[in-house]
């Protein structure tokens, strides 16, 4: 197991370097695109950190890491990417107030989760506050581009609720009534995360606005981060695989909106 | 136990005393200089909070909550500079190399006044490593800001990625000198290959300018 996790990492970090390189040419292409700017930051801010992983993971996997540079990279990796997301579809403040309230509870709940299985409250609490600002920004741009639909909004809120509250009773129930909770979390997080694909493949093909796929790519990788922080085992391993495939979407997604610019 | 503040004290009378002779690029080497080991002495108290209060050892301390605690404190000073006084490009690449290379000298001294200055070759590999790593990782946070400056894309977001950028380089050299074996040495060539594409990178920069 350890070893295939090292390989997907070495996988991860493989397919980064491409996209460095490739953004960096987009970036030199359009030197004037503040997308392309922060986009080429994130990729190279991710590809560090995926180098600095996968060095603990075969030397000292097995050390306690409560504050480290990847989880500041984590941090920074967020808040350029959420630069980008904004510069690629600028919006006011008020924007999306309600959706933007409820996008942001759900990442402080997130953040409360992340604190109680881990113990590491100095990371999670800096990783948390730029992930407030990410969940923020994907909620509005969603709500600037019009991705969904009223009823969709509902349904995702729903579901969201639905999520944190099981995720929450997973520590008042014992076996074998948490690992069945578990498994929900696990069957409710993976379906959404097969909703936004579909969707970012959908608007794709249909060749909606650069816009709109770009707000897309980020609320999927929005949502393959709380996945990841909220798995462990074999399924962490496949939310891990299909984090490298959102990199690639958001990369696509990235210099649609720089080519139109 | 070493005294740290003594050895800072020697060591920095005598540069005190040059700065009334020299002036220009010199003086704010000097200068530079001086603040680069005064945030070395900030650091290593501040990485011995963060040890006695996360209590994960001395050597876990080092090398995973130092890199975050050494390059913020070569930033800070830093970036105050760039903010403040808006300096051109080679202004922030001299205050850069000025705080680098007064940060790496402290704690080389340090270094040797504590674990022995008895094997020359393994003097002169970590002189090398860790000199040239406290150099290339303070110029790459800088390098960040400058581009980000250039392409007019100056927000909290580049600033935090700058930093990050020579947090992540500090804390995998870090990483990888902490086993013996390959991986050290590999650990301590890549500053000097890091240091070879900055040199590429900036003259790069500047043939686009």
């Amino acid at each position: 197991m350890e070893l295939f996790l090292v390989g997907t990492n070495l996988l991860q970090t493989a397919v980064l370097a491409a996209l460095v390189f490739l953004s960096i040419r987009l970036l030199l292409k359009k030197t004037g695109s503040l997308t392309a700017v922060f986009v080429s930051f994130f990729f190279a801010l991710w590809f560090l950190a995926d180098i600095y992983w996968l060095v603990y993971d075969i030397l000292r996997a097995d050390a306690r890491m409560p504050f480290a540079a990847n989880e500041f990279a984590e941090a920074a990796m967020m808040l350029t990417l959420a630069a980008a997301l904004n510069s690629a579809v600028p919006h006011g403040t008020r924007a999306a107030v309600r959706q933007v309230i409820c996008g942001a509870l759900f990442a402080v709940s997130n953040v409360v989760l992340w604190i109680a299985w881990s113990g590491e409250w100095v990371q999670d609490v800096i990783t948390g506050l730029a992930f407030i600002w990410f969940v923020s920004s994907a909620v509005c741009s969603l709500k600037v581009v019009h991705a969904l639909s009223k009823k969709e909004w509902v349904l995702l809120g729903g579901l969201c609720v639905l999520l944190i509250v099981g995720q929450g009773l997973t520590f008042f129930f014992e076996e074998p009534f948490k690992s069945s909770i578990d498994t929900g979390c696990y069957v409710l997080l993976s379906l959404i995360i097969l909703y936004w694909l579909v969707k970012l493949i959908i608007s794709y093909k249909r060749k909606h606005s650069a816009q709109r796929l770009m707000s897309l790519a980020v609320a999927n990788t929005v949502w393959i981060i709380v996945a990841i922080f909220m798995s462990s085992g074999l399924i962490y391993t496949i939310y891990f695989n299909i984090e490298t495939l959102t990199g690639v979407l958001v990369f696509l997604a990235a210099s649609k909106v720089v080519k139109e610019s | 136990m070493i005294y740290s503040e003594n050895i800072f004290v020697c060591m920095i009378v005598p540069i005190i005393v040059t700065l009334i002779f020299v002036k220009g690029n010199a003086r704010r080497l000097e200068l530079n200089f001086i603040i680069g080991m005064s945030v070395c002495l900030l650091g290593a108290y501040v990485s011995g909070f963060f040890n006695a209060v996360s209590g994960i050892g001395v050597e876990d301390t080092a090398i995973f909550i130092s890199p975050v605690v050494e390059e913020a404190m070569k930033f800070l000073p830093l970036f105050f500079y760039f903010y403040m006084f808006e300096p051109d490009d080679d202004g922030v690449f001299l205050a850069a190399v000025g705080i680098g290379a007064g940060f790496a000298s402290f704690e080389n001294v340090c270094y040797m006044v504590s674990s022995g200055a008895e094997s020359l070759s393994f003097l002169l590999i970590r002189g090398l490593a860790v000199g040239v790593m406290h150099i290339v990782s303070v110029y790459a946070s800088v390098f960040g800001l400058v581009i980000a400056r250039k392409l007019k894309a100056m927000r909290i977001s580049s600033v935090v990625g700058s930093l990050s950028l020579s947090m992540l380089f500090h804390g995998t050299y870090n990483l990888l000198v902490s086993a013996p074996g390959i991986t050290s040495y590999i650990g301590f060539a890549v500053p000097l290959l890091m240091a070879a594409l900055m040199l590429l990178a900036m003259r790069r920069l500047k043939r686009a300018e």
